[in-house]
């Protein structure tokens, strides 16, 4: 059997990573802040500035810079795809990342024409140079993991989300017709559904046997399931374009896109339970607050399909608009930023162990004597990741509110989130402080 | 450790990273002659592999029919561990 290994050498520098995901709750706090600014009015639907302001800031300044740093480092050490010139790339796409991301937040708050066709040009250009990295990346990957078609296709779905948000930005600057609501929904379904969605399940597949030492996902699930959602995402976009092109047929649509609308349902239902499943079953009980995040976003997930369908068969016109919304901020809230969170802790840990350990064997070849190197969990104690999982719980429970009791607990729910962030940016800069010393020699 | 055959053996199952890693290293410090290191693990332990060479150790491997993997490690200088591994992995890859 051929044995290849995953060195040092193959990993980008550390600061690569590092710039992202220390960008990345720097915007959680902002989005946080401004639900605190607009109080009752950031979350009262999905049209309002305020949330389209919100939701963009979570969801490409925290969310998408995580993924972005995560998989410049991750590809290479999961799928043995080494991303050239990592460092420069890294810069032009972090600095057009977050000019544009600011400036589409100002743009929605403003209605500045101006401001959505730069931050267009902006977030087009950092996720094209982005997806032409890491699809060579990836094209390229030496390793056959599972998660390597799945990531292809997050990849693509990034793509698709941003061309209709292109589209959608200049329907905002008046350049094109708006597409509302067709865009807007084929945007957050690529977006939510193909980007986030195929990501976090592709990665699953690696880091929750690996992580909580659980059993593997089932082949089957691994070999298939992504290729599937994509391709209902696929016939989801244009199930949707023709009906709104052909009156005559609409019906007949209608009937497809809820048949395909319970796929997707029953593949994300099933992706959940199997975790659950997966983590009930561990071949090894450790106390872990890792294992936690994943737990919260499971139960997010299904709570969030649940509430999706229910507004969905809701007869009431305005009881299906709020149910849909507060479906996606479930989405958000409850699955996404738990997992991104808990994955992000154990990334950090492994990256700095990793990068110390491949120092030591650099010093060992070189005749110097070792440095200390801590074991992971000794990065970011135990004791701060249970009290960030103290403040998401406090979160998650506030959060619903915000859309059904606006009035009432819009500023509570920002005071937290933005505690939420910013307790992760404090773990995040300590993290990145110890291993400085570490790697300087300095540590105790 | 089984002395007739040199065979130390190490099991990689259910330790969380980077404990394959570090007690895999461990194991191989203390490594005698004529002794290999077998570890049995659920994946394949891809961080050990770049840190073999220079410390001058090789190694082979072979997936069961439960798809554990064994790997087997053993000091390039050493021709009786040599010997004793790549004997067992023939059995392993028989059986």
């Amino acid at each position: 059997m051929k044995l290849e290994g995953l060195s040092l050498q193959q990993a980008p520098p550390i600061s690569v990573p590092f710039r992202f995901f220390i960008a990345a709750p720097l915007f959680g706090i902002f989005s946080a802040l401004l639900v605190v600014g607009l109080g009752e009015e950031s979350l009262v639907s999905r049209w309002t500035p305020g949330t389209l302001a919100i939701t963009h800031g979570l969801l490409l300044g925290f969310l998408t810079s995580i993924m972005f740093g995560a998989q410049m480092q991750m590809l290479p050490v999961l799928a043995g795809a080494v991303v050239k010139n990592p460092k420069q790339l890294s810069w032009i796409i972090q600095l057009a990342w977050i000019a544009g991301v600011l400036l589409l937040q100002f743009a929605f708050m403003r209605g500045e024409a101006w401001a959505f066709q730069l931050a267009a040009v902006l977030l087009a250009g950092a996720v094209l140079v982005f997806a032409g990295s890491s699809g060579a990346a990836l094209y390229r990957a030496t390793s056959n993991i599972a998660s390597v078609p799945g990531m292809k296709f997050a990849l693509i779905a990034l793509l698709v989300t941003i061309i209709w948000g292109v589209v959608l930005g200049l329907g905002h600057s008046g350049q094109l017709t708006l597409q509302r609501p067709i865009g807007t929904n084929l945007h957050l379904m690529w977006g939510l559904l193909g980007w986030v969605g195929l990501l976090i399940i592709s990665v699953a597949y690696q880091v929750v046997p690996l992580f909580q030492i659980t059993d593997a996902y089932p082949k089957k699930m691994t070999r298939f399931f992504t290729p599937a959602v994509f391709t209902l995402l696929v016939l989801r976009m244009l199930a949707v374009l023709i009906q709104s092109q052909i009156e005559a047929n609409g019906q007949a649509l209608t009937y497809v896109l809820v048949f395909i609308d319970l796929l997707l349902s029953a593949g994300l239902i099933a992706f959940s339970l199997i975790t659950l499943q997966l983590q009930k079953r561990r071949l090894r009980k450790v106390k872990d607050s890792h294992q936690k995040f994943w737990k919260v976003a499971c139960f997010g997930l299904l709570t969030s399909i649940l509430c999706w369908w229910v507004a969905r068969w809701s007869g009431d016109p305005s009881y299906t608009e709020l149910g849909l919304f507060l479906s996606v901020t479930l989405f958000i809230a409850c699955f996404v930023i738990p997992v991104v969170t808990g994955m992000l802790y154990k990334i950090v840990a492994f990256l700095i162990w990793f990068h110390l350990q491949g120092m030591n064997t650099e010093r060992m070849m070189a005749g110097q004597p070792a440095i200390k190197v801590p074991h992971m969990k000794a990065v970011i104690s135990e004791k701060r990741i249970k009290s960030q999982l103290m403040l998401l719980y406090l979160a998650i429970l506030v959060t619903p509110f915000v859309v059904i009791w606006p009035a009432l607990s819009s500023i509570p729910a920002g005071v937290v989130w933005m505690g939420y962030f910013s307790m992760m940016l404090y773990n995040l800069c300590y993290a990145y402080l110890e291993y400085r010393q570490y790697a300087a020699g300095k540590a105790a | 450790m089984n002395s007739e055959t040199g065979e130390v053996f190490l099991d990689l199952r259910g330790l969380e990273p980077p404990d394959p890693f570090v007690r895999s290293i461990e194991a191989l410090q203390h490594l005698q002659a004529g002794q290999y290191l077998h570890l049995i693990h659920t994946r394949l332990p891809v961080m050990l592999f770049p840190e073999l060479e220079p410390r001058g150790f090789v190694s082979d491997s072979c997936q069961d029919v439960q798809q554990l993997f064994h790997i087997l490690v053993w000091q390039q200088t050493d021709k009786a561990a040599s010997i004793n591994a790549k004997n067992h992995l023939q059995l392993l890859k028989k059986s």
